[in-house]
């Protein structure tokens, strides 16, 4: 069974989804840095959080038009158009496999640590990162074929200056019922707000 | 009630230039935080790794989102930044390098200072006092440095927030933590 039969199994259906994570960067030369921990949801098509709780809190809010980060010991929002950055990072290929195959290429990397890994490069003219890795599992650990029931345990993600940020997920969500505004920011008052918002941006899932 | 300061007067003075002769004789020193530079209109968050060797200085950016990474090195008279173009780019100086490559405002040179709550060498700098007699407000060229927070656990205390502003150009710095030699 390819890592790619179980990316597309783990995909497949995958409106939204909703983990923990625990995330620590290495530099060129491994020595670990950062750890970080927290949650994330994603929602196609465009659509993701990602919840810094430890050590600090930080908040990163895709809304489909706007990328919104919060940062309180900051005191500060910084918002950009979502167009460049979400484009770049694998997080969003979970739900958009259409885009996965139009932005990277895919490679089978084999079976380690348990996990089978698919590598993703980006097609981009000038990446923003050299690879990342997508290590599956099946939910069902007894199991050598997953039979549909899959989980992505790790993420293993090269930048191009050599660092590697490795990412556990934990506690996967299958299409979770999320609420309402779990996609949109409102920053809290009395925070400065840096970046434009382009006014009347209304945020309308493309769902196709 | 508002916190107390204390304008610059003999007294403090004196107390700054013994931090900044304690401080500056420290020539290895390393931060490790998260940093927002914007211009009024646009900004980039980051987390920062600053290792300061004298007069070399090695910052590395990391972009939360999408994992972007740079690296801007060099010393008094030279700079490269790497990660923003396929190949390295090269400078005279960092903040002229950062302004011109990737519409950065980042006064490196004088931020080697002013983040461990120092003047720069150079022009003349205005300072208001908290009440430990550590920098609340520093001014020099043209920027207003707020030190809004210190690590008071190691003597002399350095700076965990530093916020600083020229115009609708803004520099904002969370240290989590210092390695000093």
């Amino acid at each position: 069974e390819t890592a790619r039969a179980r990316l597309d199994a783990f995909a497949k259906g995958l409106q939204s989804v909703s983990a923990g994570f625990e995330q620590t960067v290495f530099d060129a030369n491994d020595k670990p840095g950062k750890k970080t921990s927290g949650t994330l949801a994603v929602q196609a098509p465009r659509q993701f959080r990602w919840d810094v709780s430890k050590p600090y809190e930080q908040q990163i809010v895709a809304d489909g038009m706007h990328v919104w980060i919060y940062d309180p010991d900051l005191e500060q929002v910084t918002v950009r158009s979502q167009s460049v950055e979400e484009a770049h990072s694998p997080l969003t290929v979970l739900t958009d496999l259409a885009q996965l195959d139009r932005d990277f290429a895919a490679s089978e990397q084999g079976e380690h640590d348990g996990l089978s890994w698919l590598r993703l490069k980006s097609k981009a003219k000038e990446p923003e990162f050299e690879y990342a890795d997508f290590g599956f599992a099946c939910a069902d650990a007894a199991k050598k074929t997953c039979g549909g029931a899959v989980v992505l345990q790790r993420m293993l993600f090269k930048d191009t200056l050599g660092n590697r940020t490795e990412t556990r997920f934990s506690d996967w969500q299958r299409n979770p019922k999320l609420a309402a505004d779990r996609f949109t920011f409102t920053p809290p008052p009395g925070v400065d707000v840096i970046g434009e918002v382009k006014p009347g941006a209304e945020v309308h899932p493309l769902n196709d | 009630c508002a916190p107390q300061r204390i304008r610059q007067d003999d007294a403090t003075l004196g107390a700054q230039s013994a931090r900044e002769a304690a401080l500056l004789a420290q020539t290895h020193w390393q931060l490790s935080g998260r940093i927002a530079v914007s211009n009024g209109d646009d900004g980039g968050n980051a987390d920062v790794e600053w290792q300061q060797q004298r007069d070399r200085y090695d910052l590395r950016l990391r972009a939360p989102v999408t994992g972007k990474n740079w690296r801007l090195h060099g010393d008094a008279r030279s700079a490269t930044l790497e990660g923003a173009r396929e190949q390295a780019l090269h400078g005279s100086n960092a903040a002229e390098l950062l302004a011109r490559e990737v519409n950065w405002q980042l006064p490196v040179n004088e931020l080697e200072y002013w983040v461990r709550g120092l003047r720069a060498p150079g022009p003349r700098a205005e300072l208001v006092f908290d009440a430990q007699q550590r920098p609340a407000t520093l001014q020099q060229s043209g920027w207003t440095i707020e030190y809004r927070d210190y690590f008071s656990d190691r003597e002399p205390a350095l700076p965990r927030k530093v916020f600083a502003t020229k115009g609708k150009h803004r520099v904002r710095l969370f240290i989590e933590s210092w390695q000093v030699q």
